[in-house]
């Protein structure tokens, strides 16, 4: 974890940084714009807001979490969790199909 | 209907509203709207009998399944924060003395540090949007 750098890497390391947290703060301008921009398709909305947020994510996975420069090991752990939360997901999905919608909805 | 109620009702229900031994209380119902907009102030107090109710609840999580998510999700995230707040000023305030004896350990430490808050910062970036602004 702790690789000895040299000051000039650190420099540079520090620029990154200064430039991601810069991409983080436009992602979130756009975020909270979108709430103003009305769109007429939700699935649209909510599309557009989940792929700003996971390019955030990205970002902050990838640079400020060093995933971008990880060995292999690291990787193979990630590509578990992905699945059980894919996995988690899909459990929710189908519970949902097990809920009688039209017998009940709001006591009606 | 829409409209307010008078006071503080934020965790009010019908026990609660009943053990006070209040008799009524004030509903204020929003204005009707004309033309998409409210129309001129009439914010006329209805008391409303609390005898006559048949049902009351606040924004509680017990009110609807939403709130009930809603604030297991934000409450969860609140606890990660202050843990992770808590860890940072620890390092901050008492991680100086290690810098002199074990300065790897202590970068270590602080790295760890880093990876746990920079989690709770991506749980965050999710649940903004979508508790927020979808």
């Amino acid at each position: 974890m702790s690789d000895h750098s040299s000051p000039e890497q650190l420099k540079k390391d520090i620029r990154v940084y200064l430039t991601i947290f810069g991409a983080l703060l436009v992602g979130t301008v756009l975020t909270v714009g979108m709430y103003y921009v009305h769109l007429t398709s939700v699935p649209l909305t909510i599309g557009i807001a989940l792929t700003i947020a996971t390019v955030k994510a990205g970002l902050v996975a990838g640079y400020f979490m060093h995933l971008i420069s990880e060995k292999k090991a690291i990787y193979a752990t990630l590509a578990t969790t992905a699945f059980f939360f894919v996995a988690l997901m899909g459990l929710t999905l189908w519970s949902m199909h097990d809920f009688p919608f039209h017998t009940l909805v709001n006591g009606k | 209907m829409t409209g307010h109620i008078e006071g503080s009702p934020r965790f009010w229900n019908l026990a609660k509203v009943t053990d006070r031994k209040m008799e009524t209380i004030q509903f204020i119902p929003d204005p009707p709207l004309h033309e998409g907009k409210e129309a001129a102030h009439e914010h006329k107090v209805h008391p409303v009998k609390v005898s006559e109710l048949a049902y009351l609840s606040a924004y509680v999580p017990s009110h609807h399944p939403y709130f009930a998510i809603y604030f297991a999700l934000t409450g969860l995230h609140a606890l990660h924060v202050i843990a992770g707040a808590v860890v940072m000023a620890y390092l901050f305030f008492f991680g100086g003395k290690m810098w002199k004896t074990q300065p790897e350990r202590l970068t270590n430490r602080i790295e760890v540090a880093g990876l746990f808050w920079h989690f709770v910062d991506l749980v965050w970036i999710f649940l903004f949007p979508v508790l927020y602004l979808l």
